[in-house]
């Protein structure tokens, strides 16, 4: 039973080199800049370590 | 082959079979409680009545060969604490090889013979002091007293119920050795420990009564289960290859440098942005990441980064940095960064440029004026990122270390009644 085990980490470990060698998962998504504009990806983030601060 | 005997009980008349040797000197009747003296006429030297036989899937009168002679069972003796564990052990007969016991306590079994070897030990025995037996260092597991609660069959000596003795027990496992004193006698046993299965097939019966282990004996040698075993394995095997899978991306997959440039703040924070120098990229296939750096405190600033080829946007990407940092409450604090990456590819080898617009702020949302930092941008070819590495080497690690999880695991379970033992060597 010990080699299904064994047989597991054998594949993780080359999902892990397949995973590394095709970049997959480390890609930074495309968004359009008129997004970014927006402030629609960071709208709630602008300001909340600085509210907590300036206090 | 022992030569069967029989006879009826002295006292109610039950026909009983004898099984031991020449050395049996008493005979328990299993129907009436009645201790005789096999050496007087089998006269009744005690009673017991309305005694509970306890559970041992061998019976006396049982056949086995264990440790290769074939033993009969010829008398059982239970034992009980002073916690009130209770075990029993089985009196065995060979005629060729004399007796022998076979403890039976919860699940577990132990094969025992007398020895006349005299332990060694310097000073007075405690918690895992060690002694020497047979060639075999012990290390002292126990010393408790224990009662006689139940007796049947025949006995190398006469037990009755009630009768108290001394016990002391070192281990060194598989093997064991007790020391059992019986008002001013010692006597010695050098003991091992049989897999249950085994035992039970040796004698005739289904290895699938056996109990579970619920507990740890003493002498119970380690085996590791078949997930750890596995689990050892495997971080033995996949360990050294991820670590070295790591090691190699940490030292070669930085890659080569395709940009460096800063820029001024109010350029960056400017209705146009900036546009870097032009960067080529030699491999579309090759992951290119980019890092971002600002000297900001106690502010913002999140940038949007188009990458263009020939003034053509390609795709463009957000990134954040944000940096906050003071003394509150008797502490230094920070939290934040002012670094942000990010990974990217282009789908096609040749010249690129980045264009980035800033926004910033100093942590107020009515107060969006940003904070005036440059930000120093940087591109690198050829990156490999070592994240799965990472996790693969850490989870061969903890597969590889769950070997000595376990063992440590089953060795706490061994030693854990230690600890109310030491009443009892206070009081010695």
């Amino acid at each position: 039973m010990n080699k299904v085990i064994v047989v597991l980490f054998g594949v993780l470990t080359l999902t892990s080199v397949y995973m590394t060698t095709r970049n997959i998962g480390v890609l930074e998504p495309t968004v359009q800049r008129a997004d970014l504009r927006d402030g629609s990806a960071r709208g709630g983030r602008t300001y909340v370590g600085g509210s907590r601060r300036i206090k | 082959m022992s030569a069967l005997r029989s006879l009826n009980c002295t006292q109610c008349g039950a026909p009983l079979t004898l099984l031991g040797g020449h050395r049996v000197e008493s005979l328990t009747c299993g129907f009436c409680g009645s201790v005789m003296d096999a050496k007087d006429d089998f006269k009744v030297v005690a009673t017991f009545k309305d005694l509970k036989r306890p559970y041992c899937p061998i019976k006396i009168g049982m056949r086995g060969i264990v440790k290769d002679v074939e033993f009969t069972v010829i008398g059982m003796v239970q034992y009980r604490d002073e916690e009130y564990a209770t075990w029993v052990e089985l009196a065995m007969f060979s005629p060729t090889h004399g007796y022998a016991w076979l403890e039976y306590d919860h699940g577990h079994f132990i094969f025992s013979r007398r020895t006349r070897e005299q332990p060694e030990f310097g000073g007075a025995l405690h918690h895992k002091s060690p002694f020497m037996a047979h060639g075999v260092t012990f290390r002292t597991h126990s010393m408790y007293g224990a009662t006689v609660t139940f007796v049947e069959g025949e006995l190398t000596y006469t037990a009755q119920v009630g009768d108290r003795v001394s016990l002391t027990e070192g281990i060194a496992p598989p093997l064991g050795f007790t020391i059992e004193r019986t008002g001013s006698e010692n006597e010695y046993q050098l003991s091992e420990y049989l897999e249950p299965a085994d035992v039970l097939e040796a004698f005739g019966l289904e290895a699938d009564i056996a109990r579970n282990r619920a507990t740890v004996h003493p002498i119970q040698p380690y085996q590791a289960s078949w997930f750890i075993s596995g689990l050892t394995l495997s971080g033995m095997i996949f360990g050294p290859v991820a670590i070295l899978l790591l090691l190699f991306t940490l030292f070669f997959g930085s890659g080569t440098e395709l940009l460096q440039q800063s820029f001024d703040p109010r350029g960056i924070y400017g209705k146009k942005g900036v546009v870097s120098h032009e960067f080529e990229v030699t491999d579309a296939g090759n992951l290119i990441g980019l890092e971002l750096y600002s000297n900001l405190s106690n502010a913002w600033g999140a940038f949007d980064v188009v990458v263009r080829r020939e003034g053509k946007e390609i795709f463009s990407m957000g990134k954040e940095i944000s940096y906050y940092s003071g003394y509150e409450g008797g502490e230094s604090w920070s939290e934040g960064s002012r670094e942000a990456s990010a990974y990217f590819k282009v789908p096609e080898p040749g010249k690129y440029t980045l264009q980035i617009f800033g926004e910033g702020g100093t942590g107020s949302s009515a107060r969006r004026a940003p904070q005036a930092r440059s930000l120093t941008v940087t591109l690198r070819e050829g990156i490999k990122v070592s994240r799965y590495y990472l996790v693969m080497a850490v989870l061969c690690l903890l597969a590889w270390a769950s070997g000595f999880f376990g063992r440590a695991a089953f060795e706490s379970k061994r030693w854990d009644d230690d600890d109310d033992d030491d009443d009892y060597y206070d009081d010695d």
